[in-house]
């Protein structure tokens, strides 16, 4: 008896689920008000709300989708950033969380309603570098740095107890040694370990205490730790020498072209000595070629690989590396 | 039966003959391991100069034979906490001829893993910045700050009971060896003179860092395993690894400290202080520490195995069947089968069948960091074939260089410090010669 009546809710409600799509679907002059603040911090979640009307009736149940335009080695397409269903008063609200960055428009539309759709903007800034947040897991008060600071001071605090109790026991000697001296004196063991400890102990401390200021944390506005993408190169250039060290090659053209080889990152998919890994290909036959094909396939990039325009490797350099390879993998 | 004044003159002679006089072959043994360090510091010059892509870690797999190393050191480092603070803290008495070993090869082991960091590193020049930029969020600075405090404890923890036989070189040393020696030695005894005052000061210092450099250890080797443990990836993917480590490094830390005892009983001829008792309960200890480790393994791979989620298969066939069988089943029967069953059988239960089983124990505990570290990077996480790693010269002549740096630091650390707790066996001896005497004495019961 249950299980009909049961069923007979389910068909109800099902039926009154579907009717105001249905009963709408022939209508046109949908219109859709869109509420956003236009701009969204990279990696936050922007929320954007939709009031679809018709005539100024609000338009229940139906699908809102918000997608953004997308290309992806020249197929383009629109890629869905969030969908909801428009409450009794007409309202959606959708939520999508910025990962890219370029700012640019998004693109509302009706499940029901292809003809009704609307863009807007949205400006993404990315407040320095920060290319991805994650989520932060479970938050269990004291379970935070604040424990690691707990321990750092504990741990550190017994051992310069420790040092202190040994300062006491040379103190207490009988031995004949001056006090003061820094080499030999009765207190130098003590100053020594007591520097040593108190110094390595600070710089822990500084280290810990500077971590929110440094670069690697920016708190957001609901207080999140964040992970952005940092640059350390910025700050520490290679200067030193090595295999990718154009200078250090000198003038023999093969040397000079596996540096570069290598410092353009061909390397990374071609393997050494281009003998092919598991993206890149084996680079005998394009070795084997003639100099001009060669930097045409570079520039153009053939398959998946990238293009590398003059602006990034001229011609002069593509000549060593294409010299390079006709000694290693071409032979 | 010695009196006891005999007994402790000979004891101080037999601790201070090292300082005194360097054994027969140990300018052999130092040339030996000057010219391995030789080696390797040409070796790491080399790698500097060409940057990581000498070494085999050129593709997926970026963690390799020096990461196993470092894991390896911090793991033989425990020698030193474990045997010296636990023993110490559960008045084993049998522990005082060998504390001292155990301590040291802490401290040397220490600096080793942390070398080894830096050997690791492609950009050495980088290391500043993990000051400058580290975050708190990170494992790896997790690991420096435990690292950082235990190279700090584990030192104090040596140096402080080495006060009293710090003096006993200063006073019996002077007008033997050259002045600055006997200066230095003045210096680190730092006025001891054995008052009832000092004494008891060194007592209270001793058990507050006994107290703290235990947990600080257990943090250490549990740190190191969260390198890998909080990582996606499929081989590190337990929560056992802390455990399971913090058991590893007790284990080989008690195999390395018997291989370093006999080698250091024979050399300095401690046959009287360092016996086969010592032997025999290492070896139940390794005992111990080996059915612990099984009894991990399976627990571990029983688990997983059952779930046998994506990339296990891989794992696992990589493992027990393939590319890395061959280690895996020696660390198994090598590493912990065949040590219980010699420290079981007592015809093997020898000082020599106790070192056997501790070799073993060394190489297969090695071998065990090397296929966790590789194996895990192993596992393809994309649609692509598996990478493969295998060391080149670069790296075996960095590891002999490493090894020969333990070895020669080990070795001078014996030769011209205290090798002996002299105060520590002279105490316990007292104590011991009063119970034989009180029970001979007639109404004694």
């Amino acid at each position: 008896m249950s299980t009909v009546t049961g069923r007979v809710w389910l068909g109800m409600l099902f039926v009154l689920a579907i009717l105001p799509t249905r009963a709408t679907s022939a209508l046109a002059e949908v219109s859709m008000e869109v509420t956003t603040t236009g701009e969204v911090l990279l990696g936050d979640e922007l929320q954007v709300t939709v009031r679809v009307s018709d005539d100024g009736a609000p338009v229940a149940g139906t699908v809102v989708m918000l997608t953004r335009e997308a290309d992806f080695i020249g197929v383009e397409a629109f890629v869905e950033m969030a969908r909801a269903v428009t409450g009794p008063d007409g309202v959606a609200v959708l939520t999508y969380r910025q990962r890219f960055e370029p700012s640019g428009d998004l693109r509302l539309t009706l499940e029901n309603y292809p003809e009704a759709e609307t863009t807007f903007h949205v400006s993404v800034s990315d407040r320095g570098r920060q290319l991805y947040r994650s989520r932060s897991g479970v938050e269990v008060p004291g379970l935070n740095v604040l424990l690691l600071v707990a321990i750092v001071v504990g741990v550190w605090i017994s051992m310069l107890v420790a040092v202190g109790l040994v300062s006491r026991l040379s103190r207490a000697t009988r031995a004949e040694m001056p006090v003061r001296r820094l080499v030999g004196g009765r207190l130098a063991m003590p100053s020594v370990l007591g520097a040593v400890t108190t110094g390595i102990w600070l710089v822990l401390l500084v280290v810990l205490a500077r971590n929110p200021t440094t670069h690697a944390n920016l708190e957001g506005p609901d207080g999140h730790d964040r992970t952005p993408h940092a640059h350390l190169d910025e700050f520490t250039p290679y200067l030193g020498f090595g295999i990718a060290d154009r200078k250090a090659a000198g003038d023999d053209p093969v040397v000079a072209g596996r540096a570069a080889y290598i410092g353009y990152g061909c390397v990374a998919c071609h393997g050494l000595e281009g003998a092919g890994a598991v993206v890149g290909g084996d680079l005998g036959s394009a070795a084997r070629d003639d100099l001009e094909s060669f930097v045409r396939d570079v520039r153009k990039g053939p398959k998946v690989m990238p293009e590398y325009d003059e602006s990034v490797l001229d011609d002069e350099t593509l000549a060593l590396i294409h010299s390079y390879l006709d000694e290693t993998a071409g032979a | 039966m010695d009196s006891l004044d005999n007994w402790q003159h000979r004891l101080e002679e037999v601790a201070l003959a090292p300082a005194r006089r360097a054994p027969s072959r140990f300018r052999w043994f130092a040339a030996v391991t000057l010219v391995m360090i030789g080696w390797g510091a040409y070796a790491y010059g080399v790698q500097v100069r060409e940057g990581l892509v000498v070494t085999g870690m050129r593709d997926r797999i970026s963690w390799g034979l020096y990461i196993s190393v470092f894991v390896s050191f911090i793991g033989i480092s425990m020698a030193g906490t474990f045997i010296s603070a636990m023993l110490r803290a559960v008045d084993a008495r049998w522990r005082s001829p060998v504390i001292r070993i155990a301590e040291f090869i802490t401290v040397v082991a220490l600096v080793c893993a942390a070398l080894f960091i830096v050997v690791d590193m492609g950009r050495p020049d980088r290391l500043p910045l993990l000051l400058r930029f580290g975050r708190w969020q990170s494992p790896i600075l997790w690991d420096v700050l435990a690292l950082v405090t235990y190279m700090m404890a584990s030192t104090l923890y040596v140096y402080l009971p080495m006060i009293p036989d710090l003096a006993l070189f200063r006073d019996r040393l002077a007008g033997e060896i050259p002045g600055w020696r006997v200066g230095i030695y003045r210096m680190l005894a730092t006025g001891w003179t054995g008052l009832p005052e000092q004494r008891r000061m060194l007592g209270r210092a001793i058990t507050l860092m006994m107290l703290l450099v235990i947990p600080v250890a257990v943090t250490m080797h549990t740190v190191t395993s969260w390198i890998f443990g909080m990582t996606l990836r499929v081989g590190w993917n337990t929560s056992l690894f802390g455990i399971f480590f913090v058991a590893g490094a007790i284990f080989s830390g008690i195999a390395m400290v018997v291989v370093v005892m006999s080698i250091v009983r024979r050399a300095y001829h401690l046959e009287e202080y360092i016996t086969s008792r010592h032997f025999r309960y290492f070896g139940y200890l390794l005992a111990v520490f080996s059915s612990i480790m099984i009894y991990f393994n399976v627990s571990e791979y029983l688990t997983s195995g059952y779930k046998f989620e994506e990339g296990r298969e891989f794992q696992f066939r990589q493992l027990f069947l393939d590319e890395f069988a061959g280690l895996f089943w020696f660390y198994v029967l090598g590493g912990l089968i065949v040590p219980i069953l010699i420290v079981l059988w007592r015809k093997t239960r020898t000082i020599a069948g106790v070192v056997t089983a501790s070799v073993m124990v060394n190489v297969a505990m090695f071998v065990e960091r090397y296929f966790i570290v590789v194996t895990g990077l192993r596992v393809p996480l994309l649609p692509y074939a598996p990478a493969d790693y295998t060391p080149t010269w670069v790296e075996w002549s960095i590891l002999s260089g490493g090894l020969g740096f333990f070895a020669l630091s080990l070795a001078l650390l014996l030769r011209f410090f205290p090798i002996l707790s002299v105060w520590e066996m002279v105490e316990e001896h007292e104590r011991s010669d009063l119970a034989t005497r009180l029970e001979s004495y007639p109404g004694a019961r």
